[in-house]
């Protein structure tokens, strides 16, 4: 008993470190967003908010937003649709084997390192004549979302009861009636946490845009070309600012599951 | 009588694998067809091929006359109930129930009558709101036979509706599903690996057994002339006991078990010195103690005792070897103890099979 | 998020429909092309580019073996594979057991609770790759967060120099990325072993270190594979975090081939072949790894 007891304290004490070790480097961003001192050491003498009027004084600042948001868009409406469909299509796989070869081969884009995926993809739209800049990086952002959002949609499709399109089918309904009436209002919220989960990875995507964004801005990209040109405190306000949106679409992402779950 | 149903020749082949070999079976109008058999036997497969689902490699299927061959399950006069009822998750009970009459752009206030009744038919009147979510294993079965009524089929398909009930439940629902039929005057056919359920609700059974149809009758004729070794074993219990034929008199055959003689009924020719497997029900055994008075059987000795509750099943071992079965009655059962010998009795109408390869 | 990790976990349980296998295929098709025209073909173009030329400004097609030939020949490209393929294994060492260690205790030891941590430690996943490493930067810089505070508190005369621009620091900052990474396939193929096989096993005399070695390892042999595919694969190929916290002395072969694509001079065809050198080497050792864990978890 006594074993069982310390054996459980010790494991509680792993996990809050690890907990720690993952989460300090976030803690110490936000709250060096709001130090008053420039120099990034302690203790911390005062709150401002002057970091982050730099930050939005900065004059990429607009422009690294706005294609941030066209990027995350384009990543959450193409990547979802196109890793629910995947999904969809391997859940009705009948072939054990073949689900898993498919479901593996999906996941490639993951296990590959971005450098290599970005550089490759720089490649192959030059040999193409298409010149570097956002299209080429939506392009890049929608691969390196698909993975993510098969796993998530696949994991969601897992408990789905096929047989009630059956039932619909029974009961008069065409298949393009049963997608409409039965599989799509069921599998919605699915499609809109996965496609959330895209929009919050394409946000933070920053190794395969920078090989093919060229001269354009992300929110990434601009935090990158702070932290080349020295130290600066603002890059804490807009690492802060990204964090924000981050947790939001992946907040939002969860609670759809939640809801369905419910 | 005119056919509900007629299979005329299925067959079905997935890839190599045959699930069910040419059956050829009518089911009458307003009758209660129960589709028997152990799983992988092909009857979901043909069930599922009389709704659409699944197209026939060989044959055809038609509904009231009409032969539904190749068509769309949505076109077809026909609905299905589903082993775990497979309710829209998304919709109410109304909503479900009303899904169908909807599609065919029923007016608003007959769709509402139509559910209020189909509701009360299947005594769930109060349950129209509730969602799909909050039901009770019963009565998400009792929706989608609610939802499939609605749809007004000329034949009812149910694949395995009560499998998934425990046993209480289940006995219940069987009596509640052949009073719905009987009183709408229906055509029900009714997918099962339970043959006590088969006995209890249906007017005919179908027995199948790897693809094939095995027999087709009565509960009363499979039960007591069963066509098969394997009908009659797989049809409540029976005993089955490898014996010898000893001689054979017109349909009556003489058998030898272990050195003693029975006299037995066979459907097949035998011949003398043939092997054969001897199949008796356990009710239909005697159990009587030595003496004068035992009458003309076979010498055991008694070998278990297990209570049944309303019975008391005996089994005797002939010749230290073959146990059968005998289940008796409390008081027939008393002063029997292991080690006892006894003399097993049963009527002529046991049934000897020819011994088949398997 | 919970729904990455059931993903690899359990066999499907969706109740499939008897029929329509080309329905199936139709959906399936566009991500298959996308997949296709978007990751396929672009490896092999530039599989293909490393064997081209580059002069000055311009590619000159060829078949040559020249950029394999000047990898194999420059001690410069020997020095910077090796370390890459060090620090990769040594983070994906670090790593792959910190995840295991953690799936165990949230599985086994936490049961129900071990589900909320969970999703912490994969929330962590969306923190921000660039801010993470840029605020590693900030703990462990000379006159970072650690060092100050342990100069605050009197523990530490001077800064501890080794803290930032080493090796050290890439390792621990790859490690802070990686991990909740590895967790995600570790702790699905847990999930499927029930205390019941670990109170078998005890049962039949197993002891805890043995356990281990013959029940637990074995039994989530799939997920280790993939969590330490993705350590190392991954450390091994990042080059943002050593150009943050590497130091001029701790940079990578992805700096590398970063710069010969982003850089001043840069020459594509031969940032294709290191980058297909790299992930060849990294493979081989990959795979004698898994080799060894297996030799040594079976008996």
């Amino acid at each position: 008993m006594v074993g069982r007891q310390r054996s459980s304290v010790l494991a509680a004490a792993y996990v809050v470190l690890v907990l720690l070790f993952l989460y300090l480097p976030v803690a110490v961003t936000v709250m060096f967003s709001f130090a008053d001192s420039p120099r990034l050491s302690m203790p911390i003498e005062g709150l401002t908010l002057d970091w982050y009027r730099r930050a939005f004084s900065n004059p990429l600042m607009g422009v690294a937003v706005r294609n941030s948001v066209i990027l995350a868009a384009v990543s959450a409406i193409a990547a979802g649709a196109l890793g629910a469909g995947f999904a969809f299509g391997v859940i009705r796989m009948k072939s054990r084997r073949l689900r898993g070869v498919l479901l593996g081969a999906s996941l490639l884009p993951a296990v590959i390192p971005l450098l290599v995926i970005g550089i490759s993809l720089a490649v192959a739209f030059s040999a193409i004549g298409w010149l570097q800049g956002l299209r080429n990086a939506a392009f890049g952002h929608v691969l390196v979302c698909l993975p993510f959002v098969v796993l998530t949609m696949n994991a969601r499709l897992e408990t789905f009861d096929f047989s009630i399109l059956e039932a619909a089918r029974d009961l008069g309904a065409s298949p393009f009636r049963a997608f409409l009436d039965i599989t799509l209002p069921i599998i919605r919220p699915s499609i809109l946490g996965a496609a959330l989960l895209a929009a919050a990875l394409s946000l933070d995507e920053f190794v395969v845009t920078w090989f093919n964004i060229g001269s354009q801005q992300t929110l990434p990209v601009l935090v990158w070309g702070l932290v080349r040109r020295g130290v600066d405190p603002s890059i804490n306000a807009v690492a802060s600012l990204l964090l924000f949106s981050l947790i939001c679409l992946v907040g939002i992402s969860n609670l759809s599951a939640w809801r369905r779950r419910r | 009588m005119k056919s509900a149903v007629e299979i005329l020749g299925i067959e079905k082949r997935f890839g190599p694998t045959v699930a069910i070999e040419h059956v050829d079976l009518a089911i009458d109008e307003g009758e209660f067809l129960s589709l028997l058999g152990a799983s992988g036997c092909g009857k979901s497969t043909l069930l599922r091929i009389i709704a659409g689902f699944e197209s026939p490699t060989r044959g055809r299927i038609k509904i009231q006359g009409e032969d539904v061959t190749g068509w769309p399950p949505h076109r077809r006069p026909s609905n299905i109930v589903f082993q775990r009822g497979a309710l829209f998750p998304h919709m109410n009970v109304f909503d479900n129930i009303a899904y169908s009459l909807r599609l065919r752009k029923w007016p608003r206030k007959r769709i509402a009558e139509k559910v209020e009744e189909m509701l009360a038919l299947v005594r769930l009147e109060d349950l129209g709101h509730r969602g799909a979510n909050e039901l009770s294993g019963g009565q998400i079965q009792r929706v989608a036979l609610a939802r499939a009524l609605a749809a007004e089929p000329r034949v009812l398909l149910l694949d395995e509706p009560l499998s998934a009930l425990d046993l209480k439940l289940r006995e219940q629902m069987q009596l509640e599903l052949r009073t719905i039929q009987r009183q709408l005057g229906a055509t029900f056919v009714f997918v099962t690996h339970d043959q006590t359920e088969a006995l209890v609700m249906s007017d005919r059974i179908a027995i199948m057994n790897q693809g094939h149809l095995v027999q087709l009758g009565t509960p009363r004729e499979i039960y007591t002339r069963p066509a098969s070794v394997f009908a009659s074993a797989f049809i409540g219990q029976t005993n089955l006991i490898r014996c010898t034929v000893a001689a054979v008199e017109g349909s009556t055959v003489t058998v030898e078990i272990g050195g003693q003689r029975m006299p037995a009924a066979s459907p097949a020719s035998l011949s003398p010195g043939e092997p054969a497997t001897l199949s008796v029900r356990p009710e239909a055994v005697r159990v009587h103690r030595i003496g004068p008075e035992a009458p003309f059987g076979i010498d055991a000795k008694v070998a278990e005792i297990i209570y049944l509750g309303s019975s008391i099943r005996i089994g005797a071992a002939i010749n230290g070897d073959a146990i059968v079965w005998a289940d008796l009655r409390d008081e027939e059962a008393e002063g029997l103890t292991p080690g006892m010998d006894v003399r097993l009795a049963w009527p002529p109408t046991a049934i000897v099979w020819k011994e088949t390869s398997k | 998020m919970t729904d990455l990790l059931t993903a690899a976990s359990r066999g499907s349980r969706a109740i499939r429909p008897s029929g329509g296998g080309s329905g199936a295929f139709r959906l399936l098709t566009p991500a298959a092309l996308y997949y296709a025209v978007f990751f396929a073909i672009p490896m092999l173009c530039l599989f293909v580019l490393s064997f081209w030329r580059a002069q000055g400004f311009d590619l000159i097609v060829d078949f040559s073996l020249d950029n394999y030939w000047k990898i194999a020949q420059s001690p410069v490209y020997h020095v910077l594979l090796l370390r890459t393929v060090v620090i990769g294994f040594i983070t994906a060492l670090i790593v792959v057991p910190l995840a295991f260690a953690l799936s165990y205790v949230l599985h086994f030891v936490l049961a129900r609770r071990g589900q909320i941590v969970l999703q912490l430690v994969l929330l962590s996943l969306f923190s921000g790759y660039l801010v993470r490493i840029y605020a590693w930067r900030t703990i462990l810089g000379k006159q970072g967060l650690l060092n100050s505070t342990l100069m605050w508190l009197g523990v530490i005369d001077s800064p501890l120099e080794f803290l930032i621009y080493s090796n050290f620091a890439t390792v621990i900052t790859l490690t802070g990325l990686l991990l909740p990474l590895a967790v995600l396939p570790i702790y699905s193929s847990m999930a499927n072993i029930s205390r019941d096989h670990l109170e078998v096993a005890r049962d039949l005399g197993s002891r805890r270190a043995h356990l281990v070695r013959t029940i637990l390892v074995p039994m989530a042999l799939p997920g280790i594979r993939t969590a330490s595919a993705f350590a190392f694969l991954l450390a091994a190929g990042d080059f943002v975090t050593p150009s943050l916290v590497g130091g001029t002395q701790g940079i990578m072969i992805g700096n590398v081939i970063a710069d010969q694509f982003r850089g001043i001079g840069s020459n594509w065809p031969l940032g294709g072949a290191i980058a297909f050198v790299t992930m060849a080497l990294v493979l081989v050792v990959y795979f004698a790894a898994m080799r060894l864990i297996r030799w040594v978890t079976t008996w």
